[in-house]
């Protein structure tokens, strides 16, 4: 008796050994994949030294980037200065470190509140249907008919001198030193552009899921064994809808950056003596027939970045969409 | 600040601007007042430039925006296009990630990157081009940077556009059928698939206006072109709020008109799409 069970183990086994194969979900088969994509692993090895850089910069470099070496103005790199010095005396590789916190700040201050504006008002819509439906779909189309950084452009200049006036008021008010420094309220002025301009991209994609999972064969199984509607949002529409989103906020990542330097390079988003990667390229443009370093430097910084987010965006979008659900296709 | 404002200020004369401005009526009529003049075609008054007419400065700034504009979409769609069909004919080689990768790292780099890098290649180091900055016109050797940098901001998508809907294209039926009859590469890939493999390009067009758009305001401000994206410019700096609002909204109508043009060019070249005949059928 013992005998034959054991040998029944034993087989039991060996089958196991040799014809079973692992277990597999989505994502460990996206996480396969994208260990195996090099240019998406060189772009996190990439995105991992910005993240550090933005939360040591600081530390990282025996220069303040407001300090300002009036021994050496406007040098190529050297040895004290490894990215040269600007016009002012600042130490470029300083600044460039300054500015990737405040890019770092800015993507994942704006992304956030787009992830959370988009999929409120996303899931929104698709549930509520009728008259809030038709609202948030016009909102998204008349956001979206703007070309985007025109209406960022648009909404900060708009926006600035009530921010300013604001600052002004509270400290008055309460005499809030910190608000009376006009770099914080830059940074809530482009927090607050991007946050505006973020979100429809997002509502768009989750409104779309939301609808088209719905419509989906296990989601109407789910509702027929009476499963309640909290357990088919967890269990079904948020693990299915979730890899698209997640490709999406990556490419949103990248924007945000650039649209942050796009509006510090028209001089409406980080003010001197601010750091932004963008404004570094503005205050340097005009001199960049003698001293193209200092336009060169911040230039590939940004370059670099943006370019590892969309390397990025496209290795997880080819691991984790296997289908090939683009926010295009979806109807 | 205090001595200037009790040797200028005069209350009458505040009034009287505050008049002018139209800013002593209630917001709601304001906002009438404005709808009301937009429709009429009059567009407002430039706070910045002495009261200058927004019509005006649109009218001497429309034409070389839009010169700059459809030179910088052939150079996107020639280049896009020749590119594409390379990828397409040599997928999943070498040559093709190339092509894929370069265009996509070109059309990441932003416009106020990619200008003075450009300049620097171009006029500092291989000193084929003297100076950029400027206009003088669409014949003159300034328009090669200004061309190139509009149109590579969307060349990436049109490439991965083309190669794509090459590939699915060429895996057809009809295609096979062609070459079982014996016809030359070349002609199977001009008249069988570049022709079916079209309508996904229009919507891409469509798409990447925008980007030509905000791109133009890049562009002529690093060269100095007086056009549609220099007024913006000029708006932005000057904190000119008419100007910019003006502009903002003229461009979206663009968008939309644009949008509305590809979507009746859809009908002409696939006769699939024509919904109209369908619907009375």
């Amino acid at each position: 008796m013992e005998e034959q069970e054991t040998q029944a183990e034993e087989r039991r086994e060996l089958l196991n050994d040799q014809f079973r194969r692992p277990e597999r979900n989505l994502w460990k088969d996206a996480f396969t994949q994208l260990i195996a994509n090099r240019l998406a692993m060189g772009s996190i090895v990439v995105i991992f030294i910005v993240f550090f850089i933005a939360a040591f910069g600081p530390f990282l470099t025996p220069y303040d980037h407001l300090y300002q070496d009036w021994d050496n103005i406007a040098q190529p790199p050297t040895r004290l200065h490894p990215l040269g010095t600007d016009e002012l005396g600042r130490d470029m590789l300083s600044r460039s470190l300054a500015g990737g916190r405040t890019a770092i700040m800015v993507a994942v201050v704006t992304t956030t509140m787009a992830f959370v504006l988009g999929v409120l008002i996303g899931a929104l819509g698709a549930y509520m249907g009728g008259y809030v439906d038709a609202l948030v779909v016009r909102t998204i189309d008349f956001l979206q008919a703007f070309p985007h950084i025109l209406l960022a452009v648009f909404l900060a200049a708009t926006l600035k001198p009530t921010f300013i006036r604001f600052g002004d008021a509270l400290v008055q008010q309460y005499g809030i030193r910190a608000l009376g420094n006009t770099l914080y309220l830059d940074y809530l002025l482009i927090f607050a552009v991007l946050g505006i301009t973020g979100w429809p991209n997002l509502a768009r994609l989750v409104r779309g899921q939301v609808l088209s999972l719905r419509a989906t064969e296990y989601v109407s199984s789910a509702q027929v064994v009476g499963a309640k509607e909290w357990r088919i949002i967890v269990h079904h529409l948020v693990p299915n809808a979730l890899g698209p989103v997640i490709v999406s906020l990556s490419a949103s990542f990248g924007g945000a950056m650039l649209t942050e330097a796009s509006l510090s390079y028209l001089g409406l988003g980080i003010q001197p003596p601010g750091a932004s990667w963008g404004m570094m390229i503005a205050e340097n443009l005009v001199q960049w027939r003698y001293r193209p370093h200092l336009v060169v430097m911040p230039g590939m910084v940004l370059f670099v970045t943006v370019l590892a987010f969309t390397f990025l965006g496209d290795g997880l979008n080819d691991a984790l969409n296997p289908r090939m659900l683009t926010p295009s296709g979806q109807k | 600040m205090e001595l200037l404002q009790e040797a200028y200020w005069d209350e009458e004369l505040r009034e009287r601007v505050r008049h002018s401005l139209g800013l002593d009526r209630p917001f709601i009529v304001q906002y009438g007042e404005f709808l009301g003049r937009l429709m009429q075609g009059q567009l407002g008054y430039s706070i910045l430039s002495g009261q200058r007419s927004i019509n005006v400065m649109l009218a001497k700034a429309w034409p070389k925006s839009i010169q700059l504009g459809l030179v910088g979409m052939f150079f996107w769609f020639v280049s896009g296009t020749i590119l594409g069909i390379i990828a397409a004919r040599f997928h999943n080689r070498t040559i093709d990630y190339i092509i894929v990768s370069t265009t996509v790292a070109v059309s990441t780099i932003p416009t106020f990157v990619l200008a003075p890098m450009l300049m620097i290649v171009f006029i500092l180091k291989l000193g084929w081009i003297e100076s950029s900055i400027g206009w003088e016109g669409i014949f003159s050797q300034k328009i090669i940077l200004p061309m190139m940098l509009i149109g590579f901001t969307g060349t990436a998508g049109l490439v991965r556009q083309w190669r794509s809907s090459i590939l699915e294209t060429i895996s057809q039926d009809y295609v096979r059928t062609a070459r079982a009859k014996g016809l030359t590469e070349r002609l199977i890939i001009v008249r069988h698939v570049l022709r079916n493999a079209f309508t996904p390009i229009l919507t891409i067009t469509a798409a990447s206006l925008g980007g030509f758009i905000t791109g133009s305001i890049f562009v002529e401000q690093i060269f100095n072109i007086h056009g549609f994206g220099w007024l913006v410019w000029q708006g932005i700096i000057g904190l000119d709020y008419p100007v910019l609002m003006i502009t903002t909204l003229f461009s979206a109508a663009i968008i939309l008109f644009m949008n509305l043009v590809v979507d009746i060019l859809y009908g002409v070249v696939d006769p699939r799409v024509r919904v109209g005949e369908r619907a009375r059928r």
